[in-house]
């Protein structure tokens, strides 16, 4: 693990109305390479706002962000996003193999302007999908596929820019337990052999403890836990700050983690 | 097929050849950018900037008679107008925290209000008929050759910015973390709209505008399994419903407008009862078994 800190937040602030009560508050942590990193709370606690501070859609009222050492707005084509698969309309006509070259837009460079995708491009897209088994599927409709091919797809988006760092929102939603099992050894994979640094929003505290290094509590403010010192005092504390997960969790008694 | 010979020969029916060749050429600009609204599900602010068109057509006719502006046309008067509206609704979903739903019942009908009220104070008597529900003695070899070079341009813009327009309404908030400027490529899709539903106000008219845009995209949508294919589809579609309604319409003397817009219903009801056929059997086999 490096030294230098890849992703710095500084008592970051931030609101999405002036004068409106703060969503997060003194949010201090560094985040480190080939670190994984999970970001837990409760619904309207501010995960998906942390991300999108992170990925520089929204910038903070106050406090300073900084990743790689620079703006976070200037890393783009640094991070690679999968959104919550809620969020795709099930009836789109968009082939995989459009998704996937979506994740390459937005780069300076030629073709940067209208868009077009170049030979080199579709060899991308082809590897991304090898990548995540996904390369079959390459012509079909996007509709067509089942919830944890959606997902392994949205993964190869994701990766085609071959970011250093993965965000994930809520990526085990909406998917069966074989399924998880499958994605979280590909994440593994992807986070050993690769060395991408994953960040990674769930409700999930089965999911959470396996792979992850460390659990960001996210409820307003920040509070940071190591796995490796994960206790049943510490585990009830996360769970006190996000009541979803109790209901969730199968692998937990109310007394800490059995594992 | 006579039919449509007759009226590219026949001199007496050159109306009729006008708004054939209309409808053909801005179909084409119709099958792709009704495609978008279909796949972004926003044919209610197709709907708010059609009927905004009128308030600019009712200012055309006014200003070129009262002041003598003959440059001025109706045709001028609803490009603006629906630029304006496309312009308005952009800026409102961008910077205010305004419901958009208001805003487009807003714009919809402070723009009927307004065309009508100009209108009425117009010198001369202008019959609102011909522009609500269109007319299509009303299309000139001029119109004809405007709505040709509009509707090209904007299947060349369709064409050139295809991957980032697909790309914006399948994913926004992608793209955004990409660094991609969504909210150009939303304009882009609002100002293609706007000059697309202008292209057959002539032949369809104002009201009944928003079904030449989504009727034809959404029975595509049925048919077909990627973006391409559906605005291919449509653009068919969209060239035989208006065909097929103007021959209806001259051979039982029906109005055009209406008979395009029948015609595109008809179809679109047939393919949603046609793909949903199993559920409706089904849905009536188990009423009867319980």
């Amino acid at each position: 693990m490096d030294k230098e800190p890849i992703i710095k937040f500084k008592d970051v602030h931030f609101s999405y109305f002036t004068n409106s009560s703060p969503v997060l508050k003194n949010i201090d942590f560094e985040i480190f390479k080939n670190e994984i990193v999970c970001i837990v709370g409760p619904n309207g606690g501010g995960k998906t706002t942390l991300i999108k501070l992170i990925a520089g859609i929204l910038k903070p009222d106050k406090g300073k962000i900084e990743i790689f050492g620079s703006n976070p707005k200037e890393n783009g084509s640094k991070l690679g996003y999968m959104p919550q698969s809620v969020h795709y309309d099930n009836s789109f006509p968009i082939s995989v193999k459009d998704v996937v070259l979506m994740g390459l837009l937005g780069k300076k460079g030629p073709g940067s302007f209208f868009g077009w995708y170049s030979k080199d491009d579709k060899q991308k897209c082809e590897d991304a999908l090898k990548r995540v088994k996904m390369d079959k599927f390459i012509k079909k409709p996007f509709y067509a596929l089942s919830g944890g091919q959606k997902q392994r797809v949205l993964i190869a988006r994701a990766l085609i820019s071959d970011p250093d760092i993965l965000i994930l929102d809520e990526p085990t939603s909406n998917v069966d337990s074989e399924t998880e099992d499958n994605f979280i050894s590909l994440l593994k994979e992807l986070n050993e052999k690769n060395n991408k640094t994953i960040i990674m929003v769930s409700h999930d505290m089965g999911f959470v403890s396996e792979i992850v290094s460390t659990v960001f509590c996210v409820n307003k403010t920040l509070v940071i836990h190591p796995t490796n010192i994960l206790s049943g005092e510490i585990i009830q504390e996360i769970y006190n700050c996000s009541m979803q997960m109790v209901r969730h969790d199968h692998r937990c008694s109310g007394k800490g983690h059995i594992k | 097929m006579n039919l449509f010979a007759e009226i590219f020969v026949n001199s007496n029916l050159v109306f009729l050849k006008y708004s054939l060749l209309a409808g053909i050429f801005s179909s084409f600009a119709f099958g792709i950018t009704g495609s978008y609204i279909v796949v972004r599900r926003i044919s209610y602010i197709a709907g708010a900037i059609s009927h905004s068109i009128l308030g600019g057509i009712g200012f055309a006719l006014f200003a070129s008679a009262k002041y003598n502006l003959s440059w001025l046309t109706p045709y001028s008067g609803a490009v603006a107008a629906s630029i304006f509206a496309a312009l308005l609704i952009w800026f409102a979903e961008k910077y205010s925290k305004e419901r958009l739903d208001s805003l487009l019942g807003a714009v919809w009908a402070v723009g009927m209000a307004g065309g009508i009220i100009f209108i009425s104070i117009t010198p001369g008597y202008i019959d609102p008929m011909s522009y609500l529900f269109g007319n299509i003695l009303m299309v000139t070899k001029t119109d004809v050759i405007i709505i040709a070079i509009f509707s090209f341009f904007i299947c060349l813009t369709a064409f050139l910015f295809q991957n980032k327009l697909i790309a914006t309404s399948f994913d926004e908030e992608f793209l955004e973390i990409r660094g991609v400027r969504t909210d150009i490529y939303k304009l882009m899709l609002l100002i293609m709209t706007a000059l697309t539903i202008v292209l057959m106000i002539r032949i369809v008219g104002i009201i009944m505008i928003i079904a030449m845009l989504t009727l034809g995209p959404a029975s595509a949508s049925r048919l077909s399994r990627n973006f391409f294919s559906m605005s291919i589809l449509s653009v068919i579609l969209s060239i035989f419903f208006v065909l097929s309604g103007i021959g209806i319409s001259f051979k039982y003397d029906l109005p055009g407008g209406p008979a395009i817009i029948m015609t595109a219903g008809i179809f679109y009801f047939s393919v949603l009862f046609l793909s949903s056929k199993n559920f409706i059997i089904n849905f009536i086999k188990n009423l009867f078994h319980k």
